[in-house]
């Protein structure tokens, strides 16, 4: 498949990542809300708002760059290598994965850590299919409650992503990550995200925002 | 614009006739590349006194001249082969036995008549021709200033002898020769980038086969390529930096740009990304080389294309 105005879509792509930050920086505050009396935060909005952003972006860079990528398929470029994509394409994020692990290995691995929360179905064998299911192997998530090992029970992510514990550290790894794209090339498509960055100070401290 | 002919060549109806008819190829070769580029033809003979058109390129950041035989002309493919030759020329000078030298100067407002007068001494120093000069400089209009040019990244690359010269005349012009040091000379630098480099392959990422600095103009990042055969080979042609932050990395530096590149795309890309910065800094020896110890050589017998310019 081929996209028309590859470049225009990948734009596109890149804005709505960028908005996508301004989300997670957005939810990245205190409240004080409860259901059914069991306080709860915004933390998992901080944490699939950070992943998306960091999807988006990605997609947009590669998309960019060919306009055979197909950005629909897949929602975790860095684990899955997109799989189902041109040789070219998986062959472009591997380079850019081998580039940045060259000065600093901590951003892949804090963006695949980013992107193992984002919601998939549970691996189950196929003779196991019609069988009753722990509920044990529905991972952590930041869409549907999953199973938590401390609490030995279901939680939903409201409760068991918190902000300190998840939020901060997932909006951290989309700060590097978009730091490192605004130094980047192609400069078309990446130094407006420096341009974002000057406009909007992406503070990782849990406060209301914007100031 | 057609090209100008010389007194000379206008005397000799046959050829100037000639290369009249050769400006419906050659001109629409040069508007491609450039508004401004000029073309200037002269007749001479050669030591068995055989008629020899020689073809100036001008255009504001450089020349390239070339010669050619009366029945070069007529032929449509040579000719456009060789005019093609002298637009890269034109672009990045190439002559691998002249050590070239760049003269950095200190970003400027300057007015028309001082940019004019520049060139017009420039153009006075004796033999300049074969100084192969080319003037970078990115030029901007501002609003408040609108009698001046606000230059930037200002460079004039020749010739090494011609050095002393080009930045007397550069001072003597009303501008500013840049005195600050090279990122790359700067203590520490140099060293923090070999311990970086030197580090990759036994952490198991891609083992540089080659490592250099390139752009070393530039005050805030660091330009760094690495070379290996375990990089992922994307055949692209492109050449792409990543950046960082420098700080905790490498001193002094505020971006570190890390190009990493497998030997197959490196060629490929000079082929066909030759106007990147890459290859004009390689062929006017504007790189600072890190690694393999045994220096550029080894680098040269892999890559005699990139060197040989």
């Amino acid at each position: 498949m081929l996209w028309e105005k590859h470049k225009e879509l990948a734009i596109a792509l890149r804005n709505q990542g960028l908005a996508d930050c301004l989300a997670a920086r957005f939810a990245l505050r205190p409240v004080e809300l409860t259901i059914f009396g069991q306080p709860v935060t915004f933390a998992h909005l901080v944490v699939s708002k950070s992943q998306q952003s960091v999807e988006k972006l990605t997609k947009g860079f590669l998309l960019w760059q060919s306009q055979s990528f197909d950005p629909t398929k897949g929602h975790a470029p860095f684990t899955e290598l997109i799989d189902d994509q041109p040789q070219n394409q998986r062959r472009t994020l591997a380079r850019l994965m081998q580039t940045l692990n060259l000065a600093n290995r901590s951003i892949v691995r804090e963006l695949k850590w980013l992107e193992s929360l984002a919601p998939t179905p549970p691996s189950i064998a196929a003779d196991q299919r019609g069988s009753l299911q722990s509920l044990e192997i529905i991972q952590e998530n930041t869409e549907y409650p999953f199973w938590s090992a401390s609490q030995e029970s279901v939680v939903s992510p409201a409760q068991g992503i918190t902000l300190l514990g998840h939020g901060v550290r997932a909006f951290k790894a989309l700060r590097t990550y978009m730091a490192v794209l605004s130094k980047s090339d192609p400069a078309d498509y990446c130094s407006e995200i420096g341009e974002f960055l000057e406009d909007n100070p992406m503070s990782t401290e849990i406060s209301e925002w914007p100031p | 614009m057609p090209s100008q002919l010389s007194p000379g060549l206008e005397k000799r109806e046959d050829l100037a006739h000639l290369v009249r008819t050769e400006d419906r190829v050659l001109m629409p070769m040069l508007l491609e590349r450039s508004q401004a580029v000029r073309a200037l033809w002269d007749l001479s003979k050669d030591q068995k006194n055989r008629d020899v058109l020689t073809l100036l390129l001008t255009d504001p950041w450089g020349s390239a001249v070339g010669d050619f035989a009366p029945s070069d002309l007529g032929a449509e493919g040579l000719f456009r082969t060789r005019v093609t030759q002298l637009i890269g020329e034109l672009i990045m000078p190439r002559r691998p036995d002249e050590p070239r030298a760049r003269i950095e100067l200190r970003d400027a407002f300057a007015p028309t008549d001082q940019l004019e007068n520049l060139r017009l001494r420039l153009g006075e120093i004796p033999n300049i021709a074969q100084a192969r000069l080319r003037m970078n400089n990115q030029v901007r209009l501002v609003p408040q200033r609108p009698e001046s040019y606000l230059l930037t990244d200002f460079a004039i690359e020749v010739n090494t002898p011609f050095a002393a010269d080009v930045s007397k005349v550069a001072v003597e012009c009303g501008f500013q020769l840049r005195e600050d040091q090279l990122l790359i000379k700067r203590e520490g630098v140099r060293s923090a980038l070999l311990r970086l480099v030197q580090k990759h392959g036994p952490d198991g990422q891609p083992k540089p086969d080659f490592a250099m600095c390139f752009q070393l103009q530039d005050r805030e990042t660091i330009h760094l390529l690495e070379v290996s055969k375990q990089a992922a080979e994307l055949e692209d042609g492109r050449i792409d930096g990543v950046g960082f932050a420098a700080r905790g990395v490498v001193p002094q530096a505020h971006s570190l740009k890390i190009y990493l590149m497998h030997p197959s795309d490196l060629r490929l890309a000079c082929r066909e990304n030759g106007d990147h910065p890459l290859f004009n800094d390689l062929r006017n020896g504007n790189f600072d080389f890190l690694l393999p110890n045994t220096g550029i050589e080894s680098f040269r017998e892999e890559f005699p294309d990139l060197l040989r310019g």
